[in-house]
């Protein structure tokens, strides 16, 4: 029976020609090479191929890619372009003017909002229920998290020069869902802010979750952990390395990070 | 090295017109120019066609207008304050235009039509400007002026600071940053058609004004018994300038150094006449801007070069060999 569903949902396929998707934005490569085939695929941009900012970057790296600019778009001649919040407003507005057809990826604040990116891209390169299989999966990975609220640890996102997430960000879902709570909403950072020296040795963290752009080069956080200031309160924070092409931009990624990071509370309870 | 007006106009005319050309023929992909025109001449509609008239034409015309307001600008002002250190950004219309513009990039950047960001740089220029006028009033002088115009200039960089301050997101940060370093990319028509009407109206008041400013040379007194109201001049072209320079820098972000260094460039050129210096500085400054924004799409990098980096950084180095040779003339 479901053989005979996919079989004919390929005859349907066949007839509708496939839509042709260009990316200009990192976070819409990463969705775009996770829902659309092959072949939908005209061009994604730069970023994508950096080892750094993209989950997907070997992936990406059989794809040609783009500097942003309209012409190179134009040229490709695609079915949907799909742009970023903060793409070039005058990319966008030329775009929009010579015809094509824009699709804009926000940026996602929220576990739900990572959920919604996915379903819209799938929406708009063709494969809505390609989309809504992955997140009734994702959803899953959610529920089958260990709950237990014996120990909730304290941890916080140290990012160079102190700034760190608070809830309302994606990485601020992720330290919830995994089972810490963070130094951050303490300190009252409600998204995105700095978290200074006297709040982290007020609240005593027992982790600092890193994710450095520049992997190999001196870790901030393990600076920040190394500060006499530090050091004479007597804290040593655990150091929590998570590479930043997993942090960078939301996706089913982002559930391996709650898990990895769950897996690491767990660890510290043990210890 | 003294040539006549007509043959230097006719001169930076034509490198002007290369220049537009070499602008219009050059991108990331070569564009097939015969097809393309063939097709914009037919009336079809083109990919070719496109690319030509809607994404490269305007950045040319933009690159073309916008560089013209700069040297032009900057020469009306040297000229005026008859120091060769003024620039066009003195009058605080440009950190005015650029202050506004930031603001609607942070506050509605997804909420307004595409267009609000020019006009609210317009907009900019002229408050800024009309804050000048209320802080030295009508008779000021000079000098007054002046610190008018750095206090405007200092309150409006203070203002994008704590835009910048209080930005949301990293993303946020970058795309005022990037916006405020200068660029040509991707305009469109429309942004062209906006930018036209206040460049020309600024341009027309200074027509005229070369006279006035070459009288000025001899001092203010000598100016004044030889007819020429230096009250009426100085606001003449600052308001110019407030409206050129603010449709400018609206429509491409700060590009530096050109209305410093054309002036200089070509004075020796017009026999240091500074009337005779509008007109090829005009043409002069459009000339280094197309040739800047060609170089920003031939230079390879990483993350695409923005022109206002790139006048910056080759103006600063020729504007001290500038300052050597003229120190080795005088001596």
């Amino acid at each position: 029976m479901s053989l005979l569903f996919i079989l004919s949902a390929r005859n349907v396929a066949a007839e509708t020609p496939p839509i042709k998707v260009a990316s200009i934005n990192l976070c819409a490569d990463q969705l775009v090479l996770l829902l659309a085939d092959k072949e939908q695929i005209r061009s994604l941009s730069t970023l994508s191929h950096d080892e750094a900012g993209s989950f997907y970057f070997e992936k990406a790296r059989s794809f040609p890619t783009n500097d942003g600019h309209a012409e190179e778009i134009l040229t490709l001649q695609p079915d949907v372009v799909i742009v970023g919040q903060y793409s070039n407003k005058h990319t966008v507005a030329l775009l929009k003017e010579v015809g094509l057809t824009l699709q804009t990826l926000p940026i996602a604040n929220s576990i739900e909002a990572v959920l919604d990116n996915i379903l819209n891209v799938a929406k708009w390169v063709g494969h809505r229920q390609r989309g809504e299989a992955l997140i009734a999966t994702l959803r899953n990975r959610l529920l089958a998290l260990e709950s237990s609220q014996e120990s909730r640890p304290l941890a916080a996102v140290y990012d160079p020069n102190g700034y760190t997430s608070g809830g309302q960000s994606v990485r601020g879902q992720i330290m919830e869902y995994a089972g810490w709570r963070n130094a951050a909403s303490l300190a009252g950072i409600e998204s995105y802010g700095k978290l200074t020296l006297e709040a982290i040795i007020k609240l005593q963290p027992d982790a600092l979750i890193e994710s450095p752009y520049s992997p190999g080069t001196y870790s901030r956080a393990q600076a920040m952990s190394q500060h006499p200031a530090l050091l004479a309160a007597g804290l040593d924070p655990q150091i929590i390395h998570i590479p930043s092409r997993m942090t960078v931009c939301g996706g089913p990624w982002t559930f391996d990070v709650i898990e990895l990071l769950q897996a690491e509370r767990l660890k510290l309870a043990s210890e | 090295m003294t040539l006549s007006q007509g043959k230097l106009c006719t001169i930076l005319s034509v490198i002007a017109l290369l220049l537009f050309v070499v602008s219009v023929s050059i991108g990331r992909d070569s564009l097939p120019l015969f097809a393309a025109l063939k097709d914009t001449l037919a009336g079809t509609d083109s990919v070719y066609s496109v690319i030509l008239t809607q994404i490269r034409l305007p950045r040319a015309l933009i690159a073309l207008v916008a560089g013209a307001t700069l040297g032009l600008c900057g020469a009306a002002m040297q000229g005026l304050l008859r120091n060769p250190l003024a620039s066009p950004g003195l009058v605080g219309s440009a950190s005015g235009a650029a202050f506004f513009a930031v603001l609607v990039l942070y506050f509605g950047s997804n909420i307004v039509p595409p267009y609000v960001l020019p006009l609210a740089g317009m907009f900019g220029a002229l408050l800024a400007t009309a804050l000048v006028y209320a802080l030295a009033g009508r008779d000021a002088s000079v000098t007054t002026l002046i610190l008018a115009g750095v206090a405007i200039n200092a309150l409006a960089t203070a203002g994008m600071s704590l835009l910048l301050n209080l930005a949301p997101s990293p993303f946020a940060v970058r795309e005022l940053v990037l916006w405020t370093l200068g660029d040509i990319t991707d305009r469109s028509m429309s942004d062209f058609w906006l930018m036209l009407p206040t460049s020309l109206i600024g341009w027309a008041m200074l027509v005229g004004v070369g006279g006035k400013l070459d009288s000025l040379t001899l001092g203010e007194r000598t100016a004044q018994s030889m007819g020429v109201n230096p009250v009426h001049l100085r606001w003449r072209v600052f308001i110019a300038v407030s409206l050129a320079v603010g449709a400018a820098v609206a429509t491409v972000g700060m590009i530096g150094f050109i209305g410093l260094v054309v002036p200089h460039l070509l004075r020796p050129y017009v026999a240091h006449e500074p009337g005779r210096l509008l007109a090829a500085s005009a043409l002069g400054g459009a000339c280094v801007l197309l040739a800047a924004d060609i170089g920003v799409r031939l230079i390879p990098t990483d993350s695409p070069l923005k022109v206002g980096v790139l006048t910056a950084l080759v103006g600063a180095p020729f504007f001290l060999h500038l300052i050597v040779r003229s120190r080795r003339e005088y001596l």
